[in-house]
């Protein structure tokens, strides 16, 4: 069957059961029911601390065939999944489900599991390019791995698409009785925001710790009426590899000035004010356009609303400079945020879900006002791709991509126009992570497209300066310059599932020949 | 002419992103490229022009001395490609008369648009040198100078000769010295250039 945006998908798929095709950004809401949660009661004097991870996994219940969970703000320095599987893999257990928030390169370790069937299911929202993707695209992982949005994952774990049986809460400053954060320790890493569903909603919740403080552990960001068991290991990560990645301004002049170029469409378009709302990734470019907008509104006096997302230090230097009331932080990307995290107490933690899941009340990301985005390819119809390269290749996860772009008032995707020797607007993206119908504007070094839909912008923005032309032009441009490359070929196996954030198959992963 | 961007012929990813970054003028180096990919830097700039065009910015071609064979080669294959100049490094008339006498040839055997220079005369040139230099042909149309040379500036003004300062350079500096407008190896340069000549003195 073939879903609103075309895209060719199973009914059903082996390994992941029957499909909820995508028909709409916004056409899967309404009421929804929170799944039931299992607690276990603790009498008076009974002891949550374990002397092992082999010993918490003993008292878990663990059976074959059940899920897992992590959380990622460790990034790159995680040390937790690694012991945690390898432990499980050692005591014998198969068909395990790693329903992980992010995988990183570091989880190298993991790729030998996948293989001989310890883990054969992967579930993730944000995933670095590295071995665990590449064993995955290469079909070594027995069911498709399912892509998730950062406000997808807690959706189907509040929903109970996705159960989780134990959840390891890495934990950098933690006391016997399961009151934890991750602001204080030799492994703090910030906020643990991702794992606060998992916290609520798992059946048996393990905090892992290097850092055992007496009771009760202050401040507290998980409480110990939510944890079974406490484990303390030598190290559960190093936090230097939280700055993986470009978590750095770009030097390159050209992306510069395509930051440059984004600033400008911001404020021409009206959004640089008193109380507006912001956010941007990591990569290089988002952080150039973060610094741009920092210029604006200090020429401007601009005092913002908020801050949100993954936060940096330029993100916590416009917090000291008055330029924002208040960060809403979901992880943090550098040790500058870990600071102030700890320190500022107008730097707020958000869970996942208060983020961007769209079965709430409402998500922080509703409230955003600008989002700069980024993108692996972009088709003609705005759609954007962010989980595989050209050839197939996963290299990475939605992230909180088309939560944001779902939410946001002006959601900005910026690219360079060529990528390596190929165009990144293409007749059809290798895999749509995100709807065009929520992409407002697309800015590359070569011109700015904006989204059809978007008459008001277009209307806004027809007498400025910027160089505003079609998508379809910048297309050509591309394509004079690098030619039209022939169309990577897939075999049919699929080999991960890639869900909308509200739990449809937006679309799927086939296994690049 | 307010702000020009320099671009080593001789790179193919900046002869692509050139044209991106909003410069009023690019200037083409022939000068960086090795003697020994001389030949190639030229062909490349020649096809690039060709094929990307260059249609928002003019083109200069900075060539190399016009006494050396190297520098011959150059304006006589790229005033194939009508630049709008080319950049000659001179010390005296000398090396201006036997451009011109080149431009002359070039233009009787070839259909090209009428040839230009700037000039980037020697540092220790004179006043009196200076003045004899741009006197030597009708054809400079620009005088290229660091900054700290920029007391030629109100001759070369005195003869409607405008001056663009070589980097390095503050754009700032090189306004409030009276340069016309100022050149960047680096691209993120040319929007604060354009910024800051925007009120703009005379133009090229």
């Amino acid at each position: 069957m073939k879903n609103a945006l075309g895209r060719d998908i199973p009914e059903y798929i082996v390994g992941y059961g029957y499909v909820r095709p995508f028909s709409g950004a916004f056409a899967n809401l309404g009421l929804r029911t929170k799944a039931a949660v299992k607690v276990r009661s603790y009498v008076p004097g009974e002891k949550k601390i374990l002397s092992s991870i082999e010993e918490v996994i003993g008292k878990s219940g663990l059976k074959d065939g059940m899920t897992v969970s992590f959380h990622h703000h460790l990034r790159n320095g995680d040390k937790v999944v690694n012991q945690v599987m390898k432990a499980i893999a050692d005591m014998g257990f198969r068909n395990i489900h790693l329903a992980a928030s992010g995988i990183f390169a570091c989880h190298e370790p993991l790729v030998p599991y996948i293989e001989s069937g310890v883990i054969t299911q992967v579930s993730a929202n944000s995933f670095n390019r590295g071995p665990v993707a590449q064993a995955i695209t290469h079909g070594k992982l027995r069911k498709p791995a399912i892509l998730r949005s950062h406000g997808g994952r807690p959706r189907a774990i509040e929903s109970g698409e996705m159960h989780i049986d134990v959840a390891f809460i890495a934990a950098p400053a933690c006391d016997e009785w399961g009151n934890l954060n991750g602001t204080q320790g030799k492994s703090a890493c910030g906020y643990l925001a991702y794992s606060y569903p998992d916290a609520v909603y798992a059946d048996v919740v393990v905090a892992v710790t290097d850092n055992l403080v007496p009771y009760p552990a202050c401040p507290i960001e998980i409480t110990q009426d939510l944890v079974d068991y406490v484990v303390l290991v030598d190290s559960i990560g190093d936090p230097s590899g939280i700055i993986s990645g470009t978590t750095q301004i770009t030097t390159d002049p050209l992306n510069l000035h395509i930051a440059k170029t984004t600033a400008r469409l911001i404020d021409t378009a009206g959004y640089i004010k008193d109380g507006m709302s912001f956010q941007t990734g990591a990569g290089g470019t988002s952080l150039a356009v973060a610094a741009q907008v920092r210029e604006y509104m200090l020429a401007k006096k601009v005092v913002g609303a908020f801050g949100s997302g993954g936060i940096h230090s330029y993100f916590v230097n416009m917090l000291q400079e008055g330029l924002f009331r208040c960060l809403f932080d979901v992880q943090c990307f550098d040790l500058a945020a870990v600071r102030s995290a700890a320190e500022n107490p107008k730097h707020m933690a958000m869970s996942a879900s208060m983020y961007g899941n769209p079965h709430t009340r409402g998500s922080v990301v509703n409230n955003l006002d600008v989002m700069i985005l980024g993108a692996t390819e972009v088709d003609t119809d705005f759609n954007v791709n962010v989980v595989t390269g050209s050839d197939g290749t996963i290299m990475g996860a939605s992230g909180g991509h088309n939560d944001c772009a779902a939410g946001s008032k002006l959601a900005i995707v910026v690219t360079n126009l060529l990528k390596g020797r190929l165009c990144a607007v293409r007749d059809s993206v290798t895999t749509v992570t995100t709807p065009g119908e929520t992409i407002d504007v697309l800015v590359t070094d070569w011109g700015i497209a904006i989204n059809p839909r978007r008459i008001d912008l277009i209307d806004k923005l027809k007498d400025s300066k910027l160089p505003i032309t079609g998508i379809g032009e910048l297309q050509k441009t591309g394509e004079r310059l690098t030619g039209k490359p022939e169309p990577q070929k897939f075999s049919d196996k699929i080999v991960a599932v890639v869900e909308y954030r509200d739990g449809t198959v937006i679309d799927v992963v086939r296994q690049p020949v | 002419m307010q702000s020009v961007l320099i671009v080593n012929a001789n790179d193919p990813k900046m002869l692509l992103d050139a044209q991106l970054f909003g410069a009023d003028a690019l200037m083409f180096d022939l000068t960086k490229p090795d003697e020994a990919e001389r030949d190639v830097a030229r062909i490349l700039l020649q096809e690039a022009v060709a094929f990307l065009g260059y249609k928002t910015a003019s083109i200069i071609v900075r060539a190399n001395s016009p006494d050396t064979e190297d520098g011959e080669m150059d304006i006589k294959t790229l005033a194939q490609s009508n630049p709008y100049a080319f950049v000659i490094a001179c010390s005296g008339a000398e090396t201006v008369k036997r451009a011109e006498a080149l431009a002359q040839e070039i233009e009787q055997s070839s259909v090209t648009t009428k040839i230009r220079f700037i000039l980037a005369p020697d540092v220790g040139i004179s006043d009196e040198g200076f003045k004899v230099l741009i006197a030597a042909s009708k054809r400079i149309s620009a005088v290229f100078l660091p900054a700290d040379m920029s007391r030629f500036i109100h001759i070369s003004s005195g003869a409607d000769i405008p001056v663009i300062a070589a980097p390095p350079v503050n754009p700032q500096d090189a306004r409030d010295l009276g340069f016309s407008g100022a050149a960047t190896e680096n691209g993120g340069e040319v929007d604060g250039i354009n910024e800051i000549f925007s009120e703009g003195r005379c133009g090229v």
